[in-house]
C-alpha cells in the first residue's frame, strides 16, 4: 500500500488531491508516532505505526460504540426525553475552549458565537424540515470529520502540518465543496455562506490580546448549512479524524497504576492516560481495545481508509403507524463497501405517510436522537506482530474525579492533584504516581485550536 | 459503605426475595370499559391486603431452606399462599397517576410496541394481545395446590365482582432440580442486593470474607456480586456505571414509586423436540457430542457447572469465575478459576455470556457498567414433558426497562457482535431473535452453527409496575382527579 484513501472511499477528489490527502493523513500518523516516542522511555517501545509502513499479516479489529452521546445521557439519568432534547441543543465553541471568538474587521472586533453540536460520539444528525410546512423531510446522519471538508476547501494549506512533503501540497477545490454542499444539504447553499467573511480571532480574558483563529476567506465548518440549517460533516471539536488518530496512538501505550499493575479496564485506562472524554462511549472503548492489542505484543494502527463509520442501524426499532416495515427508509448516502459516512432516514417517493407518523419502539419519531440510540458506530484497527513484544507500561498521567451528585459523570485531573469541591476520586485510585507525558495529552485536546 | 434500609414491610416479596414456592398461578385482569378506575380500585383494595411483604417472603424462604436441608419439619412451612400484584401503565393513568404511568418510557409504551425486541406481532400473542392487554397481574404462589386454588378463587371472585375480565390464567410449576425444559438448571446467577434490614445495620445478605477480586466489584460471597438496590427498587440508591462500589443517586421517580419495581412478564414457549433435534443435527455436522454442543449454547452443563471453569464445580463454585481475569481461591470456599477472555472454554455466544459478560469489557463500557444492567429474575417453568405447550414464564424486576431487560435482550442477545464487540460471534441461540426468515447463527468452539428455527417463541406478556404495599393502598383508596 502506498497511499491512504479518503474516508469511506468516497470518490470526490482527483488523483492529485487524493495523493495530497494521503500525505496529510500519513503526516498525522508520523507525528503521532513521534509523540508516542516522547511518551515512552525507549523509542523501541513504540507500538503505533503509520498504516503505510505496516507490512506483513494483519489482523483487523472492529471497534464499535453507540451513536447517541453518552456524556449527554449520563447527565440526564432516567430521562431519555431530556437527554434527546439536550443532544439537539447547539453549544458554543468558545465555551468549549474557554475563549471568546471575535469577528475582526480592521480595528473593530465584534463578539461572534460559533456553534457546534454536543453529539460527540463521532456521529451527528440533523432533522431536515420543509421550510414551508415545517414538516420533517429526512433525518441525516454523518460521521465525516471536519478535516476532509477543510481539505476540500483549502487543500493541505488548511492545516499547519509541516510533515506533508512539498510535492504533495495541493490546493483545495471550492467548486467541488460547493457542489457537495448543494448535493447533500440543498441547492440553496451559496458559496459565500461557506467561508468566514472576516478574520476570526479569540482571547481567553477580556484584556488579552486577540489571537487569530481563522483567516477571512477560510472555510467555516460552523457555517449555517452545517449547523442550524443543515449538515455536511461533524462539528463537535472532539469529533475529528485527527482526534481519532491521536487517540489510537495514545492508546497504544500500556499503563500501570501506582502499584505497578497494568491498567486494563476501560474506565480506569481512559482516566489514567487522560485521553478524550471519559464520559463518552467511543473513547474508552477505542482506548481499551487498542491497548489490549499492544499488551498482547502487537503493533497497531488504523485501517485504511482512516475514518469513522456508521456500521449498523437496528431497523426493527422503526415501524409505520400500523406496524408497517419502514426499514428501507434508512439509506446510506456516502461511503462504499460498508464504510458508510453519511446516511439518512426518509420516506421514499410516494410514501403514504411521513416521518411524523413513524414509530420508534412505539414512540412517535420526534428527534434524531431516537434513531441515534439504535445506531452503531465503528472504526477499524489493524494489528501486526512485528516481533517486538509488549512494551513496559508507563505511569498514569491523570485520574478521574466523579461528581458527588452523579458518580457517572467523570472529569479528568492531573495525577497528584485533588478533586475539586463537589467531586470525589473515581475508582478510588491512588494519586501518588508521577505524571508522564501529560502535556502531550493535553495537546490532544487543544489540537482543534491549532491543527 | 453506608447501605440503605430496605423496608421489608413495604416491598413486595415477589421482588425480594422472590417466590420460591413450587406452584404459581398468574391471573391477568383487564379493566372494564365502563368505570375502569372504580373497578381497579375495588380490585386493588382487596389485593393490597393480600400482597405479600418481603419480610414474610424472607421468613418463608428461610423455612423452606430449613426443611429442604432437613433442619426443620415440613409442618414449619406456613402453607399460606403468597401474592404479588402489578399494574399496567393504563391502569395507573385510569387511576389518575400519570406521573407513575410515565415513570419509564418503555413501560409507558408497552411491550407489544417495543419493536426492536423482534417479538412476533402482538396480534399473534396468546398473552396480552390486542384487546386482551393485562391491566392488573396477580401472581399467587404456594406449596399446596388446594390452598393456592382457594386463594386464586378468592381473587377471581373479587375481580369479577369489580367488573374485571380474566384475560390470562396461567398455571406454573417449578421442575425438579430447578431446571428449565431444555434440561438446564436455571436461576443460578442473581445479583445480591445491598441494603440493611434493621437499625443495627444487619445486611440483607450476610457477607462472607472474600479476597480482593480482580474485577474491583464487591461480593457478598463467591459469585454473589453486590448491587445497589436502586437497580430494582425505586427510591433507593442505584448502581454507578463507572464505579462498581459506590452508589449513584436513586432514579428520579414520584414518591409513590418508592419500593416499587418494574416487572417484565413474558411467556416463552419452548420447542423441546425441535431444540433436541436441531442441536443434534448441529452436533452431527460438527462431529461433537450433542450434550456438549447444548452446554456450549447455554454456557453451563445441565447441572449448572460453568464451562468457563475447568474441572468440577458445585455449590458456590458454580458462580465463582470471571471471563477476563482469573479469580482467586476463596479461603474456606471454592478454589480459583482461570480466565477465558477469548471464549476458548465458554463460547462468546453462550447464553450466560451474552446476557451477563461479568468482568469483561463490553460495547457499553467497563464491567462496572454491566452491573447496572442486572435484573432480578423471577421466572418459573410451565407445562410438563407430556404437554403440547411448555416453557418458561420469564419474569424479572428492574427500575429501567430500556437499560436493563431491553438492553440484555435487544442489544446483546439479538446482536451477533455484542456484548464482546468487534468479533462476530453470532446471537444468543436460546433467546436471540433476528429478522424473520433469517438464519440465527452462533460461533461455538468447534465451529459455527445456524438454524432457521426458533426454539423459544415469545407468546406475549406485559410491562407492569409492582407497587409497594403502601402504594397499593394509595392506588386503591383515593381518586387524584383521573378518569
Amino acid at each position: 500500500m502506498d497511499m491512504l484513501d479518503a474516508p469511506g472511499r468516497v470518490r470526490d477528489l482527483d488523483d492529485r488531491r487524493l495523493a495530497g490527502w494521503s500525505a496529510l493523513v500519513s503526516a498525522w500518523f508520523d507525528r503521532m508516532v513521534e509523540r508516542t516516542a516522547g511518551q515512552v522511555s525507549d523509542a523501541g517501545d513504540v507500538r503505533f505505526v503509520n498504516p503505510l509502513r505496516l507490512t506483513g499479516p494483519l489482523a483487523e479489529r472492529r471497534i464499535s460504540w453507540d451513536a447517541f452521546p453518552r456524556p449527554v445521557k449520563v447527565r440526564h439519568p432516567g430521562d431519555p426525553v431530556g437527554a434527546r432534547r439536550a443532544a439537539d441543543e447547539f453549544r458554543s465553541l468558545g465555551d468549549y475552549y474557554g475563549v471568546t471568538f471575535y469577528s475582526v474587521r480592521g480595528d473593530e472586533a465584534e463578539e461572534v458565537v460559533l456553534r457546534y453540536r454536543p453529539q460527540d460520539e463521532y456521529c451527528e444528525w440533523f432533522v431536515d424540515r420543509d421550510p414551508g410546512s415545517g414538516r420533517a423531510k429526512r433525518i441525516v446522519f454523518t460521521s465525516e470529520g471536519h478535516e476532509y471538508w477543510r481539505f476540500l476547501a483549502d487543500g493541505t494549506a488548511a492545516f499547519e502540518e509541516s510533515g506533508v512533503p512539498e510535492e504533495f501540497r495541493v490546493d483545495g477545490d471550492r467548486a467541488l465543496l460547493l457542489r457537495l454542499y448543494r448535493e447533500l444539504v440543498g441547492p440553496q447553499v451559496r458559496k459565500k455562506d461557506l467561508f468566514f467573511g472576516t478574520d476570526i480571532a479569540f482571547r481567553r480574558e477580556p484584556g488579552d490580546p486577540l489571537r487569530l483563529f481563522r483567516k477571512k476567506g477560510a472555510y467555516n465548518p460552523y457555517n449555517k448549512w452545517n449547523t442550524v440549517a443543515g449538515l455536511a460533516h461533524l462539528t463537535h471539536p472532539e469529533n475529528s479524524l485527527h482526534g481519532e488518530v491521536s487517540l489510537a496512538a495514545a492508546a497504544s501505550v500500556p499503563r500501570a497504576g501506582a502499584d505497578g499493575s497494568a491498567v486494563t479496564d476501560a474506565g480506569r485506562l481512559v482516566c489514567c492516560a487522560g485521553l478524550g472524554d471519559p464520559n463518552r462511549s467511543s473513547d474508552p472503548t477505542i482506548v481499551t481495545d487498542v491497548n489490549d492489542l499492544v499488551r498482547r505484543g502487537l503493533s497497531v494502527t488504523l485501517r485504511d481508509p482512516v475514518g469513522l463509520y456508521i456500521t449498523a442501524f437496528d431497523d426493527a426499532a422503526v415501524s409505520g403507524p400500523d406496524g408497517e416495515d419502514v426499514s428501507h427508509w434508512w439509506r446510506p448516502v456516502r461511503g462504499s463497501g460498508g464504510l458508510v459516512v453519511r446516511a439518512e432516514f426518509a420516506p421514499p417517493p410516494g410514501a403514504a405517510y411521513g416521518l411524523e407518523e413513524v414509530l420508534v419502539n412505539g414512540l412517535p419519531l420526534e428527534s434524531g436522537g431516537q434513531l441515534a440510540e439504535v445506531l452503531t458506530m465503528s472504526l477499524f484497527g489493524v494489528a501486526a506482530d512485528l516481533g517486538r513484544g509488549a512494551p513496559p507500561p508507563i505511569p498514569c498521567d491523570q485520574r478521574c474525579c466523579a461528581a458527588d451528585d452523579n458518580p457517572d459523570v467523570l472529569r479528568l485531573v492531573t495525577i497528584g492533584s485533588q478533586c475539586p469541591d463537589g467531586w470525589h476520586s473515581a475508582f478510588e485510585e491512588s494519586a501518588t504516581a508521577q505524571p508522564a507525558g501529560a502535556a502531550a495529552n493535553r495537546a490532544v485536546r487543544r489540537a482543534g485550536l491549532t491543527a | 459503605v453506608n447501605e440503605p434500609l430496605l423496608e421489608l414491610d413495604d416491598i413486595q416479596a415477589h421482588v425480594l426475595p422472590g417466590f420460591g414456592h413450587e406452584h404459581q398461578r398468574l391471573l391477568g385482569w383487564r379493566l372494564p370499559d365502563d368505570e375502569p378506575a372504580a373497578a381497579a380500585r375495588a380490585l386493588l383494595a382487596d389485593l393490597a391486603g393480600r400482597a405479600t411483604p418481603a419480610r414474610r417472603g424472607l421468613a418463608d424462604r428461610a423455612a423452606r431452606r430449613a426443611v429442604r436441608r432437613g433442619r426443620a419439619e415440613r409442618s414449619r412451612l406456613s402453607g399460606r399462599p403468597s401474592t404479588a400484584v402489578a399494574v399496567s401503565a393504563r391502569t395507573l393513568r385510569m387511576l389518575g397517576h400519570d406521573d407513575l404511568a410515565t415513570i419509564d418510557e418503555a413501560f409507558t409504551v408497552g411491550m407489544s410496541r417495543r419493536s426492536y425486541l423482534r417479538d412476533p406481532p402482538a396480534r399473534e400473542w396468546t398473552v396480552g394481545g390486542p384487546g386482551r392487554e393485562i391491566d392488573i397481574l396477580v401472581v399467587t404462589a404456594g406449596e399446596d395446590l388446594e390452598r393456592l386454588a382457594g386463594a386464586a378463587e378468592e381473587v377471581c371472585a373479587v375481580a369479577t365482582r369489580a367488573g374485571c375480565e380474566l384475560v390470562h390464567d396461567q398455571r406454573a410449576r417449578r421442575l425438579p432440580g430447578d431446571v428449565e425444559h431444555f434440561g438446564f438448571r436455571d436461576g443460578i446467577s442473581q445479583p445480591v442486593l445491598r441494603g440493611v434490614v434493621d437499625a443495627d445495620g444487619t445486611p440483607l445478605v450476610e457477607r462472607a470474607p472474600m479476597p480482593v477480586m480482580p474485577d474491583h466489584r464487591a461480593y457478598a460471597g463467591p459469585g454473589d456480586v453486590l448491587v445497589w438496590p436502586g437497580q430494582f427498587l425505586f427510591g433507593l440508591p442505584r448502581q454507578s456505571e463507572t464505579d462498581p462500589v459506590r452508589a449513584a443517586p436513586a432514579r428520579r421517580a414520584p414518591a409513590l414509586a418508592r419500593n416499587g419495581s418494574l416487572l417484565v412478564y413474558r411467556k416463552l414457549e419452548q420447542d423441546v423436540p425441535g431444540f433436541l433435534a436441531d442441536t443434534g443435527r448441529m452436533a452431527a455436522g460438527l462431529g461433537v457430542d450433542p450434550e456438549r454442543l447444548r452446554a456450549e449454547l447455554v454456557g453451563r452443563w445441565p447441572d449448572g457447572r460453568p464451562l468457563a471453569r475447568s474441572g468440577s464445580s458445585s455449590g458456590a463454585a458454580l458462580n465463582h469465575f470471571g471471563y477476563d481475569t482469573a479469580v482467586p481461591d476463596v479461603p474456606d470456599g471454592p478454589c480459583g478459576a482461570d480466565a477465558d477472555p477469548d471464549g476458548l472454554r465458554c463460547p462468546l455466544a453462550a447464553h450466560i455470556r451474552k446476557v451477563n459478560p461479568r468482568d469483561q469489557e463490553t460495547d457499553k463500557g467497563p464491567p462496572s457498567a454491566t452491573l447496572t444492567f442486572a435484573i432480578l429474575r423471577r421466572g418459573i417453568t410451565y407445562g410438563s414433558a407430556g404437554d403440547d405447550e411448555r416453557g418458561l414464564l420469564f419474569l424479572c424486576y428492574q427500575t429501567d426497562l430500556v437499560n436493563q431487560f431491553e438492553l440484555l435482550a435487544q442489544r446483546w442477545a439479538n446482536n451477533p457482535e455484542r456484548p464482546r464487540q468487534g468479533l462476530d460471534n453470532g446471537v444468543d441461540l436460546l433467546i436471540g431473535r433476528v429478522r424473520a426468515g433469517t438464519p440465527r447463527r452462533a460461533r461455538l468452539l468447534a465451529g459455527e452453527v445456524s438454524t432457521v428455527a426458533d426454539w423459544v417463541v415469545p407468546r406475549g406478556g406485559a410491562y407492569l409496575f409492582a407497587p409497594s404495599l403502601s402504594a397499593l393502598r394509595v392506588l386503591a383508596a383515593a381518586s387524584t382527579g383521573g378518569l
